[in-house]
């Protein structure tokens, strides 16, 4: 369980201060939360805030798991590394905490069978498609089985079918092996389709305006877009980010 | 020109005679004897320029403070022509092999580390969120991040500083040595055997093309990532 309590967020540099968040309040559990808000309202800036990368100006971050924090990280791009091949990338974690070398294997096989990397294996990141580097990502956090699993609009740079491709994958493996997942942005049907809630944000400085519950039952399907239930709540959010 | 006879051929040798003495030349145990020499100042002097610039560019290229302590004294040393200074270095290690090798060292270390420390310090900062999230230790972001990142540019960075090493070897070697091709092309100019000059000038261009070509094959095997991350940022920019 993570807890924020009314968290400010500051940046002053000599001239300007600027408030990208202000009053957070958001519990979190192990969950799917997707993070849906205009630019710039502060949802990098929630990341950041829980990888622990920025420390809130007021408020306080409350954490309580058995086992000691971690947390994985996926971003739009830029999130492998471009000298070690696609297995190498997803044993990153493991290889760096030291893992014995079965254990490696065992994690990173059963990774890329479910993500559907197992004849690219060999290949280096720079010799794969934009969908499949995302994938290997994805992959590489969840290798780490982390506390909390960070993502800053992932797909945000690919096509529609590759979104949809990677979507499918990440609600297959959250279902297999669910953590706790904050998943951020731009897309409102994405939002919907995978978070278990939905926590909408206002414009900065970024506060909670609304958290919905989507309650549909895993595993989740592509005919699940076309539902009517589903797209009841995905007219809601998008009539609340802009007014008919 | 020189083949009509027009010129003394003291001047310029007819290219058949150069080629000609060229041949001589290779057959001749004093030519081999110069060779080696220059090879064993050259190759000694590199690496261990090499193996302490490294490093200590990769401290610099990390550590603010340290950059701060070295660069200033450093950025001055590499602005002093190296020639300006190998009479001193002959007095103060002597006409040995050792005094050689230490001119090579010096010339290659000055250059080297400042361009080691400018490709460290400009590794993304994308590898260290990276690194942050697998939770890697200190030591761990140098060895699995910082190190292969700017692996490529430290070798490109080798490659170039070779040629610097071959200039400074054979300066070193003009100035004050009785042996090395820099020797040879001072020996065979006294004797005026101008043939042998240019020969001595042709193996040195030969031996400088032959190490770049060393360098950047090794680079194609092994950094092919490199090129690609760079065609890709090249991409973006034009996009």
């Amino acid at each position: 369980m993570i807890k924020l309590n009314s968290i400010d967020v500051t940046f002053n540099n000599s001239k300007i201060s600027v408030e990208a968040l202000k009053d957070l309040n958001l519990e979190i559990g192990i969950e799917f939360l997707s993070v849906l808000g205009p630019s710039g309202c502060g949802k990098s800036t929630l990341l950041r805030l829980l990888a622990g990368l920025q420390a809130p100006t007021i408020g306080e971050i409350e954490i309580n798991s058995q086992d000691s924090f971690s947390y994985g990280i996926v971003f739009q791009d830029y999130s492998l590394l471009p000298w070690l091949n696609v297995r190498e990338n997803i044993e990153l974690g493991l290889q760096i905490r030291k893992a014995p070398e079965q254990e490696r294997r065992k994690v990173s096989s059963h990774l890329l069978k479910q993500l559907d990397l197992d004849e690219a294996s060999n290949l280096l990141p720079h010799q794969l498609s934009g969908g499949m580097r995302q994938r290997v990502a994805v992959g590489r956090a969840f290798a780490q089985s982390p506390t909390l699993l960070l993502m800053d609009e992932p797909f945000g740079a690919l096509d529609a079918f590759a979104r949809m491709e990677l979507q499918l994958s990440l609600s297959r493996l959250y279902e297999d092996n669910p953590h706790t997942v904050v998943f951020v942005t731009h897309d409102v049907e994405e939002a919907v389709f995978l978070g278990d809630r939905v926590c909408v944000m206002t414009e900065r400085p970024g506060r909670v305006r609304r958290i919905l519950d989507v309650n549909f039952a895993r595993p989740r399907e592509k005919a699940l877009k076309r539902s009517r239930g589903f797209l009841d709540i995905r007219y809601e959010i998008e009539d609340m980010l802009t007014p008919p | 020109m020189s083949a009509t006879g027009r010129v003394e051929r003291f001047f310029l040798p007819p290219p058949a005679d150069t080629l000609k003495e060229g041949y001589n030349l290779l057959k001749t145990s004093e030519f081999w004897r110069d060779f080696g020499y220059s090879m064993f100042r050259i190759i000694t002097g590199f690496l261990l320029a090499s193996f302490i610039a490294i490093p200590s560019g990769i401290l610099m290229g990390r550590s603010r403070k340290f950059a701060a302590l070295l660069e200033p004294s450093i950025s001055f040393i590499r602005f002093v022509p190296m020639p300006a200074v190998i009479p001193l270095m002959i007095l103060w290690f002597g006409s040995g092999e050792w005094g050689k090798v230490v001119i090579i060292c010096l010339a290659v270390y000055f250059q080297l580390v400042l361009m080691v420390a400018d490709t460290v310090a400009y590794v993304p900062q994308a590898y260290y969120d990276i690194a942050h999230s697998v939770g890697a230790t200190r030591w761990q972001q140098l060895t699995h991040f910082t190190i292969p990142a700017a692996l490529p540019e430290i070798w490109d960075s080798l490659r170039i500083n070779f040629g610097l090493a071959w200039s400074t070897l054979v300066f070193a070697e003009i100035l004050g040595a009785m042996s090395g091709l820099g020797y040879l092309i001072v020996r065979s100019q006294r004797y005026l055997l101008t043939e042998r000059v240019f020969v001595a000038v042709i193996v040195i261009g030969l031996l400088g093309i032959v190490t770049d070509k060393f360098f950047t094959l090794c680079y194609f095997r092994w950094f092919t990532w490199s090129e690609q991350v760079k065609k890709a940022e090249r991409e973006n920019d034009q996009a």
